[in-house]
């Protein structure tokens, strides 16, 4: 048998505000989830008679929706698929360990929910042929030349000026959207863009009362930049704002 | 005890529709974006004993391709900063090119192409 761990809650917050596991998902969920708790923690977990491998994307998904589920209520602990234990004393005995350090994540996540907002390039027109013709004007002295050397330095250095613009262009959107959001929030954290396309691939984590705050925002900084794809989804459990190591 | 990890949404790249709050644009670009994300994730070293020789050529020419990719680096900050003579700029040319053409010479001797050349290091995203 196998305990798989979903998230970690303050127990405080179960004892106040819910009954069972019922009402932590919804009342037809076919989620088979239970609690182990201490004084202070709650672990949401599921039993497990055989111990996958290999998972699949499905139960990738399913595992994210359960957590998913519990986020949209309460402040919680968010685990990565593959939390297993193998026992319930193991379980309580990862709480007690790391009793001070969930609930200073936890009481930091408190009432806040993360979202993700992605500024991408709306095409892959961005250089444009105007950009070019500039390039090729500032090369410079020691670079000007017809050997192959030179040409094919050339090329990349037309490369590298162009890479330094799209950087120094992601820079300028970057502090103003940040300057914006320390507005609503202190917890910001901007991720080394995935593909060439995106300008900005943030997270941010603010309180539940300010979604509206933080949708008005963006609706602003697609108006400003109506160019680019502006995209925020969420509310996701506070995955990038509780990373700690635990013992 | 077994492994204990956070999770991270980069994963799941099926989204509910009611996770978008707010989008513009074209839809297809979007996807195709969150599409080459998924693939970037799933760019590992897969060595097994079957595969072993080109696992391990995929790995050393990802390494040597972040080095070159390095001095390239390097070598535009010396012409910008205005440090070299023209003969540097011409030896610097040549070992260049000459780097990146055998760099296309190995890639087609492991059957391997610029998109393979690459490691998803989770957190710190990709290598290359």
């Amino acid at each position: 048998m196998s305990i798989i761990i979903y998230a970690i809650i303050d127990s405080l917050q179960l004892k106040k505000r819910i009954v069972d596991t019922d009402e932590l998902l919804n009342e037809d969920s076919e989620d088979n989830i239970e609690f182990i708790s201490t004084d202070t923690l709650t672990a949401i977990v599921s039993f497990e008679k055989e111990n996958k491998q290999i998972p699949s994307q499905e139960d990738l998904l399913s595992y994210a929706s359960v957590v998913d589920k519990i986020a949209k209520k309460y402040s919680i602990l968010p685990m990565r698929y593959g939390s297993i234990l193998e026992s319930y004393n193991d379980v309580i005995a990862l709480l007690e360990k790391n009793s001070e350090s969930f609930l200073e994540v936890l009481k930091k996540i408190n009432n806040k929910e993360e979202f993700s907002i992605r500024v991408l390039f709306s095409s892959q027109k961005q250089i444009s042929t105007e950009d070019g013709i500039i390039v090729k004007q500032t090369f410079p002295d020691i670079l000007q030349g017809e050997s192959q050397s030179k040409k094919y330095l050339q090329s990349k250095y037309e490369e590298h000026i162009i890479e330094e613009r799209r950087l120094h262009y992601i820079e300028k959107i970057q502090s103003l959207l940040l300057y914006d959001l320390q507005k609503i929030s202190p917890f910001i954290e901007f991720k080394k863009n995935p593909t060439t396309a995106f300008i900005i691939d943030a997270v941010v984590l603010i309180e539940r009362t300010k979604r509206n705050k933080l949708l008005e925002l963006v609706a602003a900084v697609q108006a400003m930049y109506p160019e680019h794809n502006v995209i925020l989804t969420g509310p996701w459990p506070a995955y990038n704002f509780t990373q700690m190591k635990i013992s | 005890m077994a492994g204990l990890q956070f999770y991270s949404n980069e994963n799941i790249i099926k989204m509910d529709e009611d996770k978008i709050l707010f989008y513009s644009g074209a839809a297809d670009e979007i996807i195709d974006e969150i599409e080459k994300i998924s693939h970037g994730s799933q760019s590992r070293i897969n060595a097994t004993p079957e595969n072993v020789e080109s696992g391990l050529a995929k790995l050393v020419l990802t390494l040597i391709e972040l080095i070159r990719k390095l001095i390239e680096k390097q070598a535009m900050r010396r012409i910008d900063g205005g440090s070299l003579t023209d003969d540097q700029i011409e030896n610097l040319g040549e070992t260049l090119f000459k780097l990146e053409n055998k760099m296309e010479e190995l890639k087609k001797i492991f059957n391997l192409t610029d998109k393979d050349l690459n490691l998803n290091l989770g957190p710190l995203g990709d290598l290359l």
